[in-house]
């Protein structure tokens, strides 16, 4: 699975840190999804979609792996 | 409240953060107390030898009961520290939380059929004694170590 987490925080330009706190959850988390070392649960990748104001398949989308 | 109710469902086995500091501490004076038993003694623990003492005199029942506390103590703390939560609980430390016990389990169970193989009589029993708590062990070690790589990754990201 493949996201554009680090391009939506550009546009919006918020920190690691700063979409953490806003979700609950740590800066390692968000950094180990954007380097695609950890797949979120749904309930995280809703979140995170919410956060940003786009569908969840706009920002986490399929490889061609899975 | 969506939200809380799934945290909690998350962490609801865990004991609040500032246990373990309790464990760490509840450890470090049983070890200390434990390390003035070896240094008297040549044991770990009190001696508590029965044989065919009847009553049991009050001095044997006080070493008994010492160790009944240590023992408790160690298992204690090492529990506080173990299965306490983080500063910031989050579905990616609960699964590591998962994989680190599992792995635990797994060297232990290793170590131990070693054991079961190489040593026999007294030795063998010294080792099913340690391996009470030694999942316990495991398990701390190799979470810590995973938190620690996982925010070292994250310095080395940041640079």
């Amino acid at each position: 699975m493949k996201n554009t987490l680090r391009v939506e925080r550009a546009i919006k330009n918020i920190t690691q840190g700063e979409l953490a706190e806003l979700i609950g959850v740590s800066r390692q988390t968000i950094n180990t999804i954007e380097s695609n070392r950890y797949v979120p649960s749904t309930v995280l990748a809703l979140k995170i979609a919410r956060v940003f104001d786009k569908p969840v398949e706009e920002i986490f989308i399929l490889d061609d792996e899975d | 409240m969506v939200n809380q109710t799934l945290q909690s469902m998350k962490t609801r086995f865990l004991f609040p953060h500032k246990f373990r500091l309790a464990g760490i501490l509840l450890l470090a004076i049983a070890i200390i107390l434990c390390m003035v038993n070896y240094f008297k003694t040549g044991g770990i623990f009190t001696s508590t030898y029965l044989g065919n003492l009847n009553p049991i005199p009050p001095d044997v029942w006080v070493s008994m009961i010492y160790n009944d506390f240590l023992q408790i103590s160690i298992v204690l703390g090492l529990l506080f520290i173990a299965f306490s939560k983080e500063k910031i609980e989050d579905e990616q430390l609960a699964q590591l939380r998962l994989d680190s016990l599992q792995w635990a389990v797994y060297v232990n169970y290793a170590l131990f059929i070693l054991c079961i193989i190489i040593l026999y009589d007294w030795n063998f029993l010294r080792v099913i004694m340690f391996n009470i708590i030694t999942p316990l062990i495991f398990f701390i070690v190799r979470f810590r170590w995973k938190i620690y790589s996982l925010s070292r990754s994250l310095k080395a990201d940041i640079i």
